[in-house]
């Protein structure tokens, strides 16, 4: 079977910021990702509410990952996508979580994002698109409504 | 992704593109090229940029390679030890790859009269990813073809209904208006007021050890701006008062549905993914298939479930098998009540031989917690006696028009909110509708087949479904999806089942621009869009993308097109929502208006 994971622009919102790490939601609630404030490209403090822009894919688990390379993933041009690599640190009856390599942070995914060959389990190798963030607004809106 | 060599004929003009990393002395065949059909996407998405001095893939085939070459780069001439000489035609210019629009656009032409059908052409496309469209479709009152197709080949095509129908079942279904609800002291229904006893939700949690509490409230029409969690489920109340499932007499409550919501004791959204809470005035599109009408009253059941199950397929299931139980307390009160009913609807379960034989194909959820469906419950749109299609390994169900229509299907509704098919959904699912009202057609039956996770269960389960199609000895299908995600990967593997069985086949999904197909094949033709984000985004609106009554309309005269043998044009490369709106249009349908939702667009 052959598919190809596309990079796609896509938005979310910043729910909550602490010790660094940014937490954003993708809109239509299909992911949540922390990321270290270094991958944001903005001058001022990140606040809840900020809308965030930045290339997701879908994740693919892969048995024999590449040798990826993150040098991309910097904030001094405009973003562009990055193939990554990672590792499932987290699977569920609904989703699982992926670590990003190098310390990028974590993404959560439901199943139906994620694209497999195999059962899901702790520990596999998966490969997607990501870049890094950059600010496009701010919703006033509640926290709660994040 | 390589090519085949039936691609590489198509694209021999296009610019050459290795696929992956090729090391020096390779002698380049199909096998090492991209796919230019997706260059435009891959342009966009900053993957791949074009060069002047690129060559095309005629020039390029059996060439030696004198360096080592990375993916995704043009082929040159200093790479090479020889170029082929080919006709003299202007090297490929990355506009021309790019936007295409002008040859790619979709135009229709329209001719009055011959035989009432509409008629469509795509031009041949053996991959579709990137294809976000509605092809364009015809008028009502008249044959339409593209253009390039002459009109009599597809008058010719067609032949006259002869069919004759048969009824084998009726159901009936009996509307009773509710106007008004109240949480009080007992369980009745009188003169249009449904009481429900406050008691029941001590009895109901008891139902399911994770569910911890339940609250009941009412939400009128106008008061819609109040907060709610996350929206579950939307779910009618109708009871069996003769007959199973599909047949006899079945009594509805019009006016009125629950609405499950649910967090866990921590609080956490049992739909932490895909959630909707919110306002409800802005979290719902109401008076779409799956949602409360703009009229209805509300009754919200708000659950709270053990700590730490929301992720768990046990979780959920506890809240929507608890609301259930109060669910079933009010039909028990509906079976004998003999207030006013203020419509009759009647179902038929029909044949009509010589009429093209059709099935509607409904991929559904299949991956686990909330991704998983009820079948077949005792009562309309319940629980009890139900299966789930996750423990049934997600083999292709057959059921006929009328037991969909009389709520065969409990909803325990997939991630995302816009595009998830809520049980209210199902049981006035616009497809079964409108295929089995339609008199040119003989609708066989209704498939609903699961989304497994992994691959290869996908493939397994879709060779099931292909096989069906195949005993069925049908002339065409429709095939749905809800969501989008890995689920289409089996949704465009089963449009290869019928299409290799040469079953003329239409497919209906959500892609639009976060949804878009990553996987294709040469029969996935004929597709019809259903998003209504302006962005073209899954939002947080539940019920926002999902069919309705014009994505069904425009679907099924796909497919009548499809049977009368006509070549089906591809659309614009790129989701265009005027696309879908010119259908609308020859079709007499209303506009399909965007909901600006602040997703990106």
């Amino acid at each position: 079977m052959e598919y190809m994971i596309n990079p796609i622009k896509m938005g979310g919102l910043v729910k909550e910021v602490s010790n660094g790490m940014i937490k954003v939601h993708l809109h239509g609630r299909l992911g949540v990702i922390c990321v270290p404030q270094k991958l944001i490209q903005f001058e001022e403090p990140i606040e809840p509410g900020h809308e965030m822009e930045f290339y997701f894919s879908y994740i693919e688990v892969i048995e024999n990952p590449y040798d990826y390379d993150s040098g991309d993933m910097v904030t001094e041009h405009e973003i562009s996508p990055c193939l990554l690599g990672g590792k499932i640190i987290e699977v569920n009856d609904t989703a699982a979580k992926v670590a990003i390599m190098d310390n990028m942070g974590t993404i959560a995914v439901p199943r139906r994002w994620m694209f497999t060959p195999v059962a899901l389990e702790v520990g596999q190798d998966v490969q997607f698109y990501f870049s890094c963030m950059h600010v496009v607004g701010k919703r006033d809106i509640p926290v709660e409504s994040i | 992704m390589s090519i085949t060599n039936e691609t590489l004929q198509q694209h021999l003009k296009d610019p050459a593109i290795f696929c992956c990393r090729r090391e020096k002395g390779l002698v380049i065949s199909a096998a090492d090229l991209e796919d230019p059909g997706l260059f435009d996407d891959m342009v966009e998405a900053g993957l791949l940029t074009l060069s002047p001095d690129g060559l095309r893939i005629e020039q390029v085939l059996g060439s030696t390679l004198l360096t080592d070459v990375e993916a995704l780069t043009p082929i040159t001439r200093d790479v090479l030890d020889k170029v082929n000489e080919t006709e003299s035609t202007p090297k490929a210019a990355p506009a021309e790859t790019k936007a295409p629009k002008s040859a790619a656009a979709p135009k229709v032409k329209t001719t009055v009269g011959g035989n009432g059908m509409i008629h469509i052409e795509i031009d041949k496309a053996d991959k579709i990813e990137g294809l976000r469209l509605d092809v364009p479709v015809g008028a009502v009152n008249g044959t339409v073809c593209a253009e390039g197709v002459p009109a009599e080949a597809g008058e010719a095509a067609v032949a006259q209904p002869t069919g004759e129908k048969k009824v084998i079942r009726t159901l009936l279904k009996k509307h009773i208006k509710i106007t008004d609800v109240e949480i009080g002291n007992e369980t009745s229904l009188k003169n249009g007021k449904l009481t429900i006893d406050k008691k029941l939700t001590d009895k109901a949690v008891l139902e399911d050890a994770l569910c911890k509490s339940l609250e009941l409230d009412v939400i009128y029409p106008d008061k819609r701006h109040i907060y709610t969690e996350t929206i579950m489920d939307v779910c009618p109340i109708a009871t069996k008062v003769e007959g199973e499932l599909g047949e006899g007499v079945t009594k509805v409550l019009d006016g009125v549905v629950f609405m499950l919501t649910g967090v866990d004791e921590d609080g956490v959204q049992v739909h932490e993914f895909g959630s909707s809470e919110g306002y409800l005035d802005e979290k719902m599109y109401f008076g779409h298939p799956g949602c409360a009408d703009e009229n209805d009253i509300i009754i919200r059941c708000h659950a709270v479930i053990e700590r730490l199950t929301g992720m768990t397929r046990p979780g959920p299931f506890a809240a929507h098998k608890c609301q259930d139980y109060i669910i079933q307390a009010i039909r028990e009160v509906l079976k004998n009540y003999e207030g006013e009913v203020v419509r009759e609807e009647v179902c038929e379960d029909v044949r009509r031989a010589g009429n093209p034989r059709v099935v509607l194909v409904k991929e559904i959820m299949g991956q686990g917690a909330m991704h998983d469906n009820v079948i077949c419950p005792t009562e309309p749109c319940g629980i009890l006696g139900g299966q789930k299609n996750v423990d049934c390994g997600n083999v292709p169900i057959m059921l006929t028009p009328n037991q969909v229509r009389d709520g065969s299907i409990h909803a325990l509704t997939c991630i995302g909110p816009a595009t998830k098919e809520m049980t209210r959904h199902y049981i006035r699912e616009p497809l079964v509708e409108g295929l089995a009202a339609d008199t040119e057609l003989d609708l066989i039956g209704v498939v609903c087949v699961g989304s497994p996770q992994v691959n290869d269960e996908k493939l397994w389960v879709s060779e099931r479904l292909g096989f069906l199609l195949e005993s069925l000895d049908i002339d065409g299908c429709i095939i749905t999806t809800e969501g989008f995600g890995n689920n289409h990967i089996d949704f465009v593997q089963h449009i290869g089942q019928a299409g290799k069985r040469d079953i003329p086949v239409v497919g209906v999904s959500f892609c639009a621009y976060q949804g878009q197909l990553v996987v294709g094949n040469k029969y996935a033709t004929a597709m019809v869009e259903e998003n209504m984000d302006k962005g073209g985004f899954e939002n947080n609106v539940a019920g926002c993308s999902c069919v309705t009554k014009e994505v069904a309309a425009r679907a099924i005269q796909m497919l009548k097109n499809k049977m009368a043998g006509v070549e089906i044009k591809p659309a614009e490369k790129k989701w265009n929502n005027d696309v879908i709106n010119a259908n609308n249009k020859l079709l007499g349908l209303p506009e399909t208006v965007l909901l600006d939702n602040g997703t990106l667009h």
